[in-house]
């Protein structure tokens, strides 16, 4: 069954987005991750414009990260200030991750650009998860030996960033420090959601675990709090600037998204925290791997036609 | 005339009367009488492709199909149809390797590229003289200017930019060439059939059909064909392009009932 979608002006098979929405949603919620970082390429793959790609997930990830935040918001785990903070960040980064992208598209290195920072980000976040859950898991058959029980290794109490000044104090993650860094990383996040189409949990977690040292139990909550607001925003912005948010290829990104995460979320806790952690890793270097490949590897048409400048 | 109507659809009926009815006047000079399937084609949200069906006659001839029916016809007058979706411009960019990374580097912008081109000719193969013919008239792909008015650049790489045009547009459908896809169904009658691909793009479009006797135009038709977005297509198009913010809102809209109502079947906690 084809579907023609009006704003990509292309006819698109129901079940196979369906089907890629249902999958993308299936490891969201087993890894819970927002899983744009897996569905903007898998859309660019399957032959939508990237532009349209990148607008249209952060429209999806306003409705699996509302989904996420009304559970968090029942259990009372956002910090609302935090939130609130990382937000502002997030506004600015959006509002000027949206120009870039524009900048970005007439000057025809967007689709560069885009690749680079998917490579890099999903790089380096895919090896120092691979690496940690590698430690942990030995860690802990060495210990299962020798009849230990490990904690998983917490960071130390303080860094850099503790230094810096106008601090505020968070009441709900118990933390007293600067307003600098909150800001720095929703601002990065907000970027990184309009150029890239991503929610940027992937991202903000570690940041807010490593940097900022917010408990855990806040984390994700105020993390998916921020990405909802962000990614409204985006797709406000993107709506109307660019032109390019698909509604129906939305839609159905999104039913397939929601329905996937359901038993995504069954399977997750079949499985160890680590093994997780490790298999997350394992697919986002592979996503990685596949798009690092195509910018090295020599192409088959090396032209592309492109939007006139100005247009 | 039964067993005309038996060959063709409905829909190509009074059209096809039409022809018939202009056909018996004016027999003094050759002349090209066409007509077409549709006037407007409409994207519906099962749109994956229609079809374009052009037919025609060429008045004045009588005496020729009457010594040697429609191969005499064929042997000496060419007929092109060729369909023209609307000029866009547009920047083709090529790729080189800078650092081990492939990079956009190169560009040619162009001012007037068709959005789609597709050409059906009553004929196998062409001589020379008639390719002059042909570029004279920017008849054929290979005779489309696409608007570069920036001569001065290295002819070589342009010629490069433009092929690729074609070939990026042949893969999609939007560009194609036909050699002898003119069937004569009868002594004087001709049909053209065309595959609208589900990429082209709305907008009105333009049928030409030119009748050659020895490398001259002899008669020239013109149609315009409308091809649209229909109903909730249109609305939702429209609406993006006229109210941006607005429909952007509506998109975050949806996209919040859609993640409390999972969350209300699903009861996730």
């Amino acid at each position: 069954m084809y579907l023609y979608l009006p704003i990509a002006e292309l006819p698109v098979n129901v079940f196979l987005f369906l089907g890629m929405g249902a999958a993308v949603g299936f490891l969201s919620g087993m890894f819970g991750v927002g899983g744009g970082f897996l569905m903007t390429p898998l859309l660019i793959f399957s032959g939508i414009p990237p532009a349209v790609a990148v607008a249209t997930e952060a429209n999806q990830i306003v409705a699996s990260s509302f989904s996420g935040a009304l559970v968090h918001f029942k259990r009372k785990s956002i910090d609302f200030k935090l939130g609130l903070l990382l937000l502002a960040g997030g506004i600015f980064g959006s509002f000027v991750g949206v120009l870039l992208f524009r900048l970005l598209r007439q000057l025809g290195q967007l689709d560069l650009i885009i690749s680079l920072l998917y490579v890099s980000f999903l790089g380096i976040i895919g090896a120092l998860m691979l690496y940690e859950s590698i430690g942990f898991m030995r860690k802990a058959a060495k210990a299962a030996q020798s009849g230990k029980v490990v904690a998983a290794k917490m960071p130390g109490q303080h860094n850099w960033i503790h230094g810096l000044p106008f601090k505020m104090r968070f009441k709900r993650s118990k933390l007293y420090i600067s307003a600098i860094p909150v800001l720095a990383i929703g601002a990065l996040v907000g970027i990184l959601a309009a150029i890239m189409g991503v929610g940027g949990g992937f991202i903000m977690v570690p940041a807010m675990i490593y940097l900022l040292r917010v408990p855990t139990n806040v984390v994700i909550g105020t993390s998916l709090f921020q990405i909802m607001f962000v990614t409204m925003f985006t797709t406000i912005a993107q709506a109307g600037a660019n032109f390019t948010v698909d509604v129906m290829l939305a839609f159905l990104l999104m039913v397939g998204g929601v329905v996937g995460a359901q038993f995504g979320a069954r399977a997750g806790q079949k499985l160890k925290g680590e093994q997780l952690r490790a298999l997350l890793a394992l697919i986002v270097l592979g996503v990685c791997a596949r798009l690092g490949y195509e910018l090295v590897a020599t192409p088959t048409e090396l032209f592309t036609i492109g939007l006139a400048a100005g247009h | 005339m039964k067993n005309f109507i038996t060959l063709f659809q409905k829909s190509l009926l009074i059209p096809l009367l039409a022809i018939f009815l202009f056909s018996s006047q004016n027999s003094l000079a050759q002349e090209l009488v066409t007509g077409i399937s549709h006037e407007k084609i409409y994207i519906t949200s099962d749109f994956t492709g229609s079809e374009m069906i052009v037919f025609g006659t060429i008045n004045g001839i009588e005496n020729l199909i009457a010594q040697g029916g429609k191969n005499a016809v064929l042997d000496r007058y060419k007929v092109v149809v060729a369909v023209e979706g609307p000029e866009e411009p547009g920047v083709v960019r090529k790729k080189a390797n800078i650092l081990g990374i492939w990079i956009n580097r190169d560009n040619v912008a162009f001012t007037a590229i068709p959005s789609s081109y597709l050409m059906m000719t009553s004929y196998e193969e062409k001589d020379e003289n008639f390719k002059n013919t042909l570029e004279e008239l920017r008849v054929g792909l290979d005779h489309t200017p696409f608007g570069l008015l920036d001569a001065a650049s290295d002819g070589v790489s342009i010629a490069n930019f433009r092929n690729a045009v074609i070939r990026l547009k042949e893969e999609k459908n939007l560009y194609k060439e036909m050699n002898n896809g003119i069937h004569f169904i009868a002594d004087n009658l001709f049909k053209a059939k065309f595959d609208i691909p589900a990429l082209i793009p709305v907008g009105d479009h333009v049928i030409t059909t030119y009748l050659f006797e020895d490398n001259k135009v002899l008669s020239k038709t013109s149609h315009k064909v409308t091809i649209t977005k229909t109903g909730f297509e249109q609305l939702m198009y429209d609406f993006s392009r006229n109210y941006g913010y607005i429909y952007g809102i509506v998109c975050v809209f949806l996209a919040m009932v859609t993640g409390w109502l999972s969350s209300v079947i699903f009861k996730r906690d």
